[in-house]
């Protein structure tokens, strides 16, 4: 794994750790849903996708967010935006 | 010596009839081993006896009727009768936070006559109109369901002031204020119902704002303020996350209301001969009776569905 992606991986565990503190990051199977895996309700889940752009800046879209995203899923969102990529489906209209 | 007596076989039981001795004097028994037969109004009974040792003395005889807790013989008892220990579960200990909950509580079942109203109510426009919102917010700035539900329960509030106020000393003052307390379940255990100060007036983003910090604030540094506590005029709960159906909450005194929210789900329903699917949740009302009553609980309930059947509750 390269490093870029550990980084994320990091802060993602960071971003958890302080939402849930008792959730073991390392047990998690990245390829399902967090929510099903750790007990966070939807307040949670808020706290923690604003605690990750604290940490990387990047903006996980309502839709992914909506869509009860796995650790994977976030790790895509985070390397598409470092590589100044648009994720796939991604729709950020900043009307205001 | 252990002294073996009339058991109570029923809360109803004042006396049995001893009809038969299964252990003569002498004899050794084992825990667990029936040694009498007793007669009670309903049936002979086997009583086992929960020691093991030895008979030696017998003082009363079969067909003999006496009162529960009469001796009704003595054996020695041997060391191996001593009960097995069993791993023991540790007990809770409570933090103060749960103290204060726990007394709230018992004061609240003890003194608060509660009524309980529920009712399903359509959420389809509401939740399309936070969909929008979020498109377009920040992630700092997103709006999750509860707050335009708690903005229709505040409206909702505004038409029955019977609902929203403190009960004290056989009085009930109502609030012209509302200060919603929202409760929220902490992972180290217990709940915390923070009144979201100033809420009356705001719309569904601001109080949505309101929330996020002081949620965030209280799971993630456990500081409350002093300004949160006993300031709330009625409490809401909310499950909406939690796969419940629905939610009778335990008022909290001195407030005479508290709103419950279930989590959402799909249903069938009946439109002009056809039927049609929507998303509904459902919302409880436990009232104080004291205070308030059915016709008044379900006015208000009905004016929240009222409100979120047209979208965002400004």
């Amino acid at each position: 794994m390269n490093d870029p992606c550990r980084l994320d991986r990091n802060r993602i565990r960071e971003a958890l750790r302080a939402v849930a503190p008792e959730a073991d990051f390392d047990s998690l199977d990245p390829t399902r849903p967090i929510r099903d895996q750790v007990e966070l309700d939807s307040m949670d889940g808020l706290n923690f996708l604003i605690r990750l752009k604290k940490l990387t800046g990047v903006e996980i879209p309502a839709g992914v967010a909506g869509r009860n995203p796995s650790v994977n899923d976030l790790l895509t969102e985070l390397q598409a935006a470092s590589s100044g990529m648009p994720a796939s489906m991604r729709i950020e209209p900043r009307s205001k | 010596m252990y002294e073996f007596r009339m058991p109570s076989l029923g809360a109803d039981m004042e006396a049995g009839r001893l009809i038969e001795w299964k252990a003569k004097i002498g004899d050794r028994v084992k825990r667990g081993q029936v040694v009498a037969i007793v007669d009670t109004d309903k049936a002979a009974i086997e009583v086992e006896i929960w020691k093991t040792g030895v008979l030696r003395e017998i003082l009363i005889h079969e067909r003999e009727k006496v009162p529960v807790g009469t001796v009704l013989a003595r054996f020695e008892v041997s060391e191996e009768s001593e009960l097995p220990k069993e791993p023991m579960i540790p007990e809770v200990v409570l933090s103060p936070l749960q103290k204060v909950i726990a007394r709230a509580m018992e004061t609240s079942k003890r003194e608060i006559p509660h009524y309980y109203l529920s009712r399903r109510v359509g959420i389809d426009a509401v939740l399309r109109w936070v969909e929008a919102q979020n498109q377009t917010r920040a992630v700092e700035d997103r709006i999750l369901l509860i707050a335009p539900v708690l903005r229709a329960v505040i409206r909702a509030c505004l038409d029955q002031p019977l609902l929203n106020g403190h009960y004290r000393d056989g009085k009930f003052l109502p609030s012209r204020i509302i200060h919603p307390a929202l409760v929220i379940s902490l992972r180290s255990g217990g709940s915390i119902a923070p009144a979201i100060p100033d809420a009356g007036a705001m719309t569904s983003a601001a109080l949505m704002s309101s929330i996020q910090k002081t949620v965030e604030r209280l799971r993630e540094s456990g500081t409350v303020r002093s300004s949160e506590f006993g300031e709330g005029t009625i409490a809401v709960t909310n499950l909406m996350d939690s796969g419940v159906d629905r939610v009778f909450g335990v008022i909290h005194p001195p407030q005479v209301a508290m709103v419950g929210l279930g989590a959402p789900f799909r249903e069938a329903m009946e439109v002009q001969g056809r039927v049609e699917f929507r998303t509904v949740i459902e919302v409880t009302l436990s009232g104080d009776h004291r205070v308030s009553d059915g016709r008044i609980g379900a006015l208000f309930l009905k004016k929240i569905d009222e409100i979120l059947s047209a979208g965002d509750p400004r």
